[in-house]
This record gives structure tokens, C-alpha cells and sequence, in this order.
């Protein structure tokens, strides 16, 4: 048997398990955290943001130590050592895995080239047909920023390429406004508006943004990756309405700047027909009729509380030996029957491993420990007559 | 003597009709409207009409897709640019629609991508209005 090392091959399969494994971990996760943004809907949307951003950050740590575990164990005669009980996962999965961790590279490299063509797009959004704001609307910027508390000056431009006022770019950020909202709004709802991208910038949101990036970046295979962001999305938005309605002092004048803003970028009328919900009058409705709210502190002890449940639930997933599924055996059992490995090996077997051991070490492999242990089981267990795996 | 690339016109990218058109007069040549709808409505299930066809291809050479000889009763259109440029020229913007990336995803804007209806900006009217008639 010539024995290739094919580290590539071994990569793939690494990925491969790792995202398999991410599956069901990431649905126990998801599923804690929905249940915590349940029991805090009545609250600040900022704890909401920090339980959704926790999970998320747990996914990725969790697809990290599973990787990192995985090289470690790799080097097994079988797949039975990925799963610590004695459930094994179907033997055509192993199988499965390289091409799973091919997949992933695939879709990983495509969204990282779109990734860095925006990047690009947006150098190129704050330098190309972009001019200086009127000195009145930089005036009241600077005013804003000192009620807000802001100390950090950004340029106001007026872009000729957006539709809405952004925030864009992350060390040395600006704001653009869009040529046609400066025309068609008035002072006090460019003001609100101007509030709200101040907001942003006075928490630490193009951080968490670009963070989010990350994650949809390795994790895009989970529906759970993508409810959570879009998640975060939504309360970042929501917390940021918080912060500029207290600076703008009005909640009706800011809802009334929101839905200018609607207005003026309607290029030919608005659309006719949705079938999603109405999240633009479900904004407007929480910033006008907020309701009756969770207190801070009550709100921050929850939050806290639940971040810490999602902390121990990812490290316990992914630091406890990295289970197969973990169904209780009646259950278990037929779905994914019990081999007990060597018992069941015909002689024929035990030759073909033997003699695979024999060529890896005259290739100067060097088995860890685990694997040591699962090679003396192999060869000091009595052979059997049984037809083996 | 076909101009030099960096000096021929940028032809804008035809929709899915114009394509249709184009497609006739490359497999067939310079044709009249009235050859190119006949051609049309033998592959099309559903037929198009004359005016639609005449419409379409008049469009199509004030945007410069097809050029229109008027020298001649009737009016005969040859498409402007050869199939193989229109090909790659296809291609090019699928690749950058593909491979794009938006800068929406990476900026933190005060509206969301999704634009709201008619009916859900009346209502934000009629609330504001409500809210503002109270105080």
C-alpha cells in the first residue's frame, strides 16, 4: 500500500467534520439565545443586542475549537474516536466530510472576494462624486455632537450615489448624506437624521458590524448565523433610535424625519404589494408609542444572566469530548448501531492494519497518544471469526 | 475599417425583449419589423404584436442596440454589435453581479434596503398626524 499524506485531503476533512458538528451545536444555541431574546423583549434593545451578539461570538468561538480539536484528534483509525460515546454517526458520513470541507472553502473564498469588492466599492463611495456639506448643516452637527457627548469629529459630505444617510468606514469614518434628502428635508429632520448616524458612531457599531461580516463569513451555511445577525441588525437600529430621539428631544418630530426620509427615496412611488411585515411602521411605533418597559437595571441583570448561559452551553458543547449526536441510546441505537471496534475485526482486517501501522512508521509517523492507546486495543485484542466492518 | 476598441461606443446592456430582437436579426441579418416579429412569434409561445415589435426596436436604436437604414421602404435593422461582443459583455455584468459585493452590507445606514409600500406609509401618515393633533 503506498501510503500519501495528503495534507490537503486532511484539511478538507478537518473543515468538513467541523461544520457537521457546528450544525446541531449551533441549533442548541440558536434556541437558547431565542428563548433569552423572548424573555427580554421588554427591555432595552441593547441587552437584546449583547445576548444576540454573545451567541453569535459563541458559534464562532465554538467553530474554532472544534477545528483546533479536530486536527488534534485526527490521526484515529476511525471515525468511532470523533464521537465520545458509544452512538457512532452512519458510516457514510466520514465519507461525507472532505466534500462538505470543500464545499465550505468553495462558498468561503466566494463570499470573501464580494466581501473585499465592497470594501472597495465603499473607498470608492466616500472619495467619487461626493461634496462638502453646506457650513449649516456642519454647524449642526458640530452642536449635535456636543449635546450627544461626542468628542470625535467626522466630515460631513453629500453624496450623489445613496439613498439614505450612512456611516461609512471603519477607522476614519464619515457621514453621507443623500443630494436629494438634503433638498426635500427640512432643517430639524436632517438634524434627527444626522442624530442618528452620531449615534452609531458614539457606540461601537462599526466594530460590531464588521464582526458580523466575520462571522456570516465562516458560519454563512447556518440559518442561525443569519437570524442572528439579522437580529443584531434590528436592535442596533432600535438602540440608536433610542439615543437620537434623546438628543432630538421629540420622538413624533424624529418618527416624522424617518418617514421623509421614506419619501424623498422613493424614485417612482412606493411600492405596491409586500408580503413581509411593515418594519418601517413597526419602528415608527416603538419610538412613538413605546409602551410600557423592563428597567435598565432589571434588564442588564437578565442580560448578563443569559449571556453567561450562552457562554457556558457553547465552551460546555465544544470543549466536552466532541460528542456525535448525543440521543439517548433507545433512540440512538438504531439510527446508528453499536460497533464494539475490535472485537469485530476478521483476521483479514487486523492484517490490512497491521501492516498500514508498520508503513506509517517506517514513514516516521508518530502516533499521539489517543491514537497509541486505540493501536495497542487494536493489536493486542484477540481476532475474531466474525465478518468485520 | 471597424474602429479601434478604446474608441468604440459603450452599447448598454439589453434587457430581456431586446435580446430576443437581437437574436433574430444575428441568425438572420438585417430584417424589417415586420420579418423580425414573424420571426419572433414562430419561437415565442406567446405572440407579439406589431406595434409592441416597433416599439421595442425603436427604442432599442435611439439606445443604440440596433441601427435603422432609412433609405429604404421598408425600414430594415441590423443589430450595432456582433453576438460574440454582446456575449461577453453579458457575461461581464453577470460575473459583476455575482461576485459585486454591495457596499449596503458594510455601512451603517438610517433605513433598511427594504423600501416601504404605499399603504405603510399612509399609515405612518395617519399616526403622526394622530399623535400630533393630540398635544
Amino acid at each position: 500500500m503506498n501510503l500519501q499524506w495528503d495534507p490537503i485531503a486532511f484539511l478538507l476533512t478537518v473543515l468538513g467534520w467541523t461544520v457537521l458538528h457546528l450544525i446541531w451545536q449551533g441549533l442548541l444555541l440558536g434556541a437558547v439565545a431565542e428563548i433569552l431574546l423572548l424573555g427580554l423583549r421588554r427591555s432595552n434593545p441593547r441587552f437584546r443586542e449583547w445576548v444576540a451578539g454573545s451567541a453569535l461570538v459563541m458559534l464562532v468561538v465554538a467553530f474554532v475549537v472544534i477545528g483546533f480539536k479536530m486536527i488534534g484528534g485526527a490521526f484515529e483509525l476511525g471515525p468511532a474516536r470523533l464521537a465520545g460515546s458509544a452512538a457512532l454517526p452512519p458510516a457514510w458520513l466520514p465519507a461525507l466530510a472532505p466534500w462538505v470541507g470543500g464545499a465550505w472553502v468553495l462558498v468561503a473564498s466566494f463570499l470573501l472576494v464580494r466581501l473585499l469588492r465592497g470594501i472597495a466599492e465603499v473607498g470608492n463611495l466616500r472619495v467619487n462624486d461626493v461634496t462638502p456639506a453646506p457650513s449649516n448643516l456642519g454647524g449642526c452637527l458640530e452642536r449635535l455632537a456636543t449635546r450627544m457627548g461626542i468628542e470625535r469629529r467626522v466630515p460631513l459630505l453629500v453624496s450623489s450615489r445613496i439613498e439614505v444617510p450612512a456611516l461609512v468606514g471603519w477607522r476614519t469614518p464619515v457621514i453621507l448624506l443623500p443630494g436629494r434628502a438634503v433638498q426635500t428635508l427640512s432643517p430639524g429632520e436632517i438634524e434627527a437624521m444626522l442624530a442618528h448616524e452620531l449615534a452609531h458612531l458614539s457606540r461601537w457599531d462599526r466594530w460590531t458590524k464588521a464582526t458580523g461580516l466575520v462571522a456570516r463569513g465562516l458560519l454563512f451555511f447556518h440559518p442561525v448565523t443569519h437570524r442572528l445577525l439579522d437580529r443584531l441588525d434590528v436592535e442596533r437600529e432600535r438602540a440608536c433610535d433610542d439615543l437620537a430621539v434623546a438628543a432630538c428631544g421629540s420622538p413624533v418630530l424624529y418618527a416624522r424625519a424617518l418617514a421623509s426620509l421614506e419619501h424623498a427615496r422613493q424614485a417612482r412611488g412606493a411600492r405596491v404589494l409586500a408580503a413581509d411585515g411593515a418594519p418601517l411602521l413597526a419602528r415608527i411605533r416603538r419610538i412613538v408609542e413605546p409602551g410600557a418597559r423592563l428597567p435598565d437595571g432589571t434588564g442588564r441583570r437578565l442580560a448578563l444572566a443569559g449571556i453567561g448561559i450562552l457562554v457556558f452551553s457553547g465552551a460546555t458543547m465544544a470543549w466536552a469530548r466532541v460528542a456525535g449526536p448525543c440521543l439517548p441510546a433507545a433512540i440512538a441505537d438504531p439510527i446508528f448501531p453499536r460497533h464494539a471496534h475490535h472485537h469485530t475485526l476478521s483476521p483479514e482486517s487486523r492484517r490490512v492494519i497491521l501492516d498500514y501501522l508498520q508503513e506509517l512508521k517506517q514513514n516516521g509517523y508518530v502516533a499521539k497518544d489517543r491514537t497509541r492507546i486505540r493501536i495497542r486495543e487494536v493489536t493486542h485484542s484477540q481476532p475474531s471469526n466474525k465478518a468485520g466492518p | 475599417m471597424t474602429p479601434r476598441l478604446a474608441q468604440r461606443p459603450k452599447v448598454p446592456r439589453p434587457t430581456d425583449a431586446e435580446l430576443a430582437i437581437l437574436r433574430v436579426l444575428w441568425r438572420l441579418g438585417p430584417r424589417s419589423v415586420r420579418e423580425v416579429q414573424r420571426a419572433l412569434n414562430d419561437e415565442r409561445s406567446d405572440p407579439a404584436g406589431y406595434t409592441t415589435v416597433l416599439k421595442l426596436m425603436q427604442i432599442m436604436t435611439t439606445k443604440g442596440l440596433v441601427s435603422r437604414d432609412d433609405t429604404q421602404r421598408p425600414q430594415i435593422y441590423s443589430a450595432f454589435q456582433g453576438e460574440a461582443r454582446t456575449q461577453r459583455q453579458l457575461l461581464r455584468d453577470l460575473l459583476q453581479r455575482a461576485f459585486g459585493g454591495s457596499y449596503r452590507e458594510l455601512v451603517l445606514q438610517a433605513l433598511s434596503d427594504r423600501k416601504a409600500t404605499q399603504k405603510e406609509l399612509a399609515e405612518i401618515e395617519a399616526l403622526l398626524d394622530r399623535l400630533e393633533a393630540r398635544r
